[in-house]
């Protein structure tokens, strides 16, 4: 295995959970991991040994998960059977209230307007701060915080209404 | 001066220098709107990072390991990787303290069992081993109980050797048999993760030894003594498999 299969394999989760933000389904999202890993792999010639890998990796799938959804026309979010078992099979830990909310914000997430829940994935998923997020998309810093403060705002008015009521336009 | 929504977005996700910070912690301990603000966007980032998490934290499927690594399933390493797993599940640090289990065949190798603890179990093990693809699992029985065939080489005295995982009553072995020419698995090496899971009387058997240093090392040893050359790809694998280990 050489060191950037290695590397990969260690970004896994990571992908994965940035995957399942984007995509909102763990399904679609292992499909997008594995996607973005083939076209990774294939293209490895152009990652710059020394750079940071998961940055690389990032771009590659948020590319591949703006292509596939531009190919799906547009159609209306669905609730799929994954996410109807993403609740129901949810770990005894959550209560009724919180599994809700958490399937709430997954949903909201999925509804948000894609450049706003990429940086909002990046950002408050994944833990990038502002800069490396701004890499990442290859945008300025100040877009990717009015990006950032739009989606917050639209996505507290969709799940927030208990936790803020201000907030709500 | 009011705070923005940026402003407030950026000093809860830690973006701000140390001086401008405080100013807006300051703002926003005087403003009970914008702090208010402020704590709806923390809430928000709480749920955001466990809305995901799950993914982080459960075992990555593998199909996605193998669409990185193809030939991780049948890797040495990747294999040993994880048996290492298995020692340092809780209970082991007894075991290792005492010296792990290990079973060794001699020069003529232990016959599969040694026709214990039951006749069918080395039946199935056998049975596995001469038909099973490596990395696919195949039921033993109806308590999830499995056998894994792990990887296929050739022993460096030319006999057809496996490596597998046998789940079994919640216990794990790992082990080595090797195909003789009349047709025959003999075991070869075995390993209990607990000491415990083996009877005391079959502990004192002439073909068990205690390993004396760490487990890994005594495995990566044992591996690379018998095996000079890399596992077999799957192609030669299903050829021997399909054509009876001719």
């Amino acid at each position: 295995m050489t060191d950037a299969t290695q590397q990969m394999v260690a970004l896994l989760p990571r992908m994965r959970r940035f995957a399942y933000a984007l995509t909102g389904s763990k399904a679609d999202g292992d499909d997008l991991v594995q996607a973005s890993c083939e076209k990774a792999l294939r293209a490895l010639h152009q990652w710059a040994d020394g750079t940071r890998l998961d940055s690389w990796m990032y771009r590659i799938m948020q590319n591949a998960w703006i292509d596939q959804k531009r190919s799906q026309n547009r159609r209306a979010p669905q609730v799929t059977l994954d996410q109807v078992a993403d609740v129901a099979g949810h770990d005894g830990r959550e209560d009724m209230v919180s599994r809700l909310t958490l399937e709430n914000v997954r949903r909201a997430m999925t509804d948000l307007p894609k450049d706003q829940s990429v940086v909002l994935a990046l950002v408050a998923v994944e833990g990038l701060s502002y800069q490396e997020a701004a890499d990442v998309l290859d945008l300025p810093i100040g877009t990717v915080m009015s990006r950032l403060a739009r989606g917050r705002k639209r996505l507290l008015g969709m799940v927030g209404a208990d936790l803020s009521p201000e907030t709500v336009n | 001066m009011s705070l923005s929504d940026e402003k407030i977005m950026a000093h809860v996700d830690g973006e701000l220098e140390p001086a401008e910070d405080a100013k807006v912690a300051a703002m926003l301990a005087s403003d009970p709107s914008a702090s208010k603000r402020a704590e709806a966007m923390r809430e928000l980032n709480g749920l955001l990072r466990e809305a995901y998490e799950g993914a982080l934290k459960e075992p990555v499927p593998d199909a996605l390991m193998e669409a990185v690594d193809r030939r991780r399933a049948r890797q040495p390493g990747f294999r040993l990787g994880r048996l290492f797993e298995g020692f340092l599940a809780p209970g082991l640090a007894h075991a290792t303290a005492a010296g792990l289990l290990i079973a060794m065949g001699g020069a003529t190798g232990v016959w599969l069992y040694g026709g214990t603890p039951e006749e069918s179990d080395s039946e199935m093990l056998a049975t596995v081993l001469e038909s099973g693809r490596s990395g696919a699992p195949i039921s033993i029985d109806t308590n999830g109980g499995q056998i894994t065939p792990l990887l296929t080489f050739v022993h460096r005295d030319g006999r057809y050797c496996r490596q597998f995982e046998d789940l079994h009553d919640g216990l794990t072995t790992y082990g080595v048999a090797c195909r003789n020419d009349a047709g025959a698995w003999q075991l070869e090496l075995m390993v209990h993760t607990d000491l415990w899971d083996v009877p005391a009387d079959e502990r004192r058997g002439p073909e068990y030894q205690l390993a004396s240093g760490p487990l890994d090392r005594f495995l990566d040893e044992a591996l690379e003594a018998a095996m000079p050359e890399p596992p077999l790809e799957p192609e030669a694998e299903d050829k021997l498999i399909n054509g009876g280990w001719k």
